[in-house]
């Protein structure tokens, strides 16, 4: 029990660790201008349209320097994907209107979060199914070892009183006894 | 008792060592196999996503610039065309630069109507930067050749439409106006004989590729 305990703990820790990590590069310190904008875009004068609209450049993967969003991106292309995007906005698309037009011209890979669907279920479950199995043949490791040891000293108890006299048998019997009460 | 138990613990001990030598062979063949994968990894372009807008329809929705002043859509003029090119091309790109003659080559060998996009890599906020984008354009067309019907894409509606991530780039679409096939490279000799080429009569002959034809049209 106290292992399964020591193990639940360092499990947990490392759960929490990760967590923490995660949220530290996922959430970083806001800056006051995450937004590469180019002196000749046009930005919307108001403040509201502006954070929604680039709510959705966050989602957009940029072509040329892919691991950015082209919220973040300086190439020319993700200029333009902004603009036609402004359009699209100030035409009153709805954000997911807009994702899925981006999705049916360059793919799905354009989504900087890959959509849940059958061909990504092994890319967003795996982590799970295998965290699962590990913790599976852990607990079948932890339960088999605990098992032998318990074993091996019964084995042992009779290989060793098989060579005693019947006196000393029960002799040893009566002591196990007073030890077990 | 005695006896059944230790068949029993034999029977054990018996299959133990089998399952233990599977597991202890099965991290390493994990391992071997992770890392022919990922060795074959290594080498791969992962800059390159090749493209999904393929075998649908040239898209309506996009409000180009009429072409040379014709008055036709691009749509319009595709419907008009029996099989055309789309060449997707800037003023500012060395690469296309480098694949013009082949385009030069091909709209004086091939009776193949070609519809040449420019790409505006800059952004447009006044008329005097749109001036600007269509005089470059033009004085590059003048200076090495003109094979275009050229259209005008200075908001860039037509690159994010036809989800283009660069130029240069090929686009073949077919009598129905159903883009066919797509070449995000530049268009050299070889690849516009190998790839390109192969493509165009195998629409014009509905699917049936006669190798014959391909041979005259390079005489």
């Amino acid at each position: 029990m106290n292992k399964y305990m020591r193990i639940i703990c360092v499990l947990f820790g490392l759960v929490l660790f990760n967590f923490t990590i995660n949220n530290a590069y996922a959430n970083p310190p806001k800056k006051p201008n995450k937004h590469v904008t180019s002196l000749m875009e046009n930005i919307f004068p108001d403040e509201k349209q502006e954070r929604e609209v680039r709510k959705i450049f966050e989602q957009v993967r940029c072509v040329v320097c892919q691991n950015e969003s082209i919220n973040e991106s300086q190439a020319n292309i993700a200029l333009s994907m902004r603009n036609v995007i402004r359009k699209m906005y100030l035409a009153k698309k709805s954000e997911q209107e807009i994702l899925d037009f981006l999705e049916s011209r360059y793919g799905a890979f354009i989504l900087l979060k890959p959509p849940v669907n059958k061909v990504t279920y092994v890319l967003w479950f795996s982590p799970v199914f295998i965290l699962l199995i590990g913790i599976l043949l852990l607990m079948r490791h932890l339960r088999q070892s605990y098992d032998e040891s318990e074993y091996n000293t019964v084995e042992n108890d009779i290989d060793y009183t098989a060579d005693l006299s019947v006196e000393k048998q029960e002799k040893l019997q009566k002591i196990l006894k007073l030890i077990k009460t | 008792m005695n006896n059944n138990s230790n068949i029993n613990t034999d029977n054990n001990k018996g299959s133990k060592p089998f399952v233990r030598k599977l597991l202890m062979v099965l991290p390493i063949l994990v391992i071997v196999v992770l890392i022919i994968y990922f060795f074959k990894g290594l080498g791969r372009n992962t800059s390159y996503v090749p493209p999904v807008f393929v075998d649908k329809p040239f898209p309506q929705d996009i409000d180009l610039t009429k072409i040379r002043g014709s008055g036709e859509s691009v749509y319009e003029y595709i419907q008009n065309n029996k099989v055309t090119l789309i060449n997707i091309f800037g003023y500012w790109c060395v690469s296309c630069l480098a694949e013009h003659p082949t385009m030069n080559y091909i709209s004086s060998e091939y009776k193949i109507p070609i519809i040449g996009i420019s790409f505006n890599d800059k952004p447009i906020v006044n008329t005097s930067q749109y001036d600007e984008y269509i005089e470059k354009t033009q004085n590059w067309l003048n200076n090495n050749g003109n094979p275009y019907d050229v259209v005008f894409d200075a908001s860039s509606d037509a690159v994010v439409a036809l989800g283009i991530t660069g130029a240069p780039e090929t686009i073949i679409v077919n009598q129905e106006g159903i883009i066919k096939f797509r070449f995000p490279f530049p268009l050299s000799p070889d690849s516009w004989k190998n790839k390109i080429l192969p493509v165009i009569e195998k629409i014009k002959n509905g699917d049936k590729p006669e190798p014959k034809k391909t041979n005259e049209g390079k005489k």
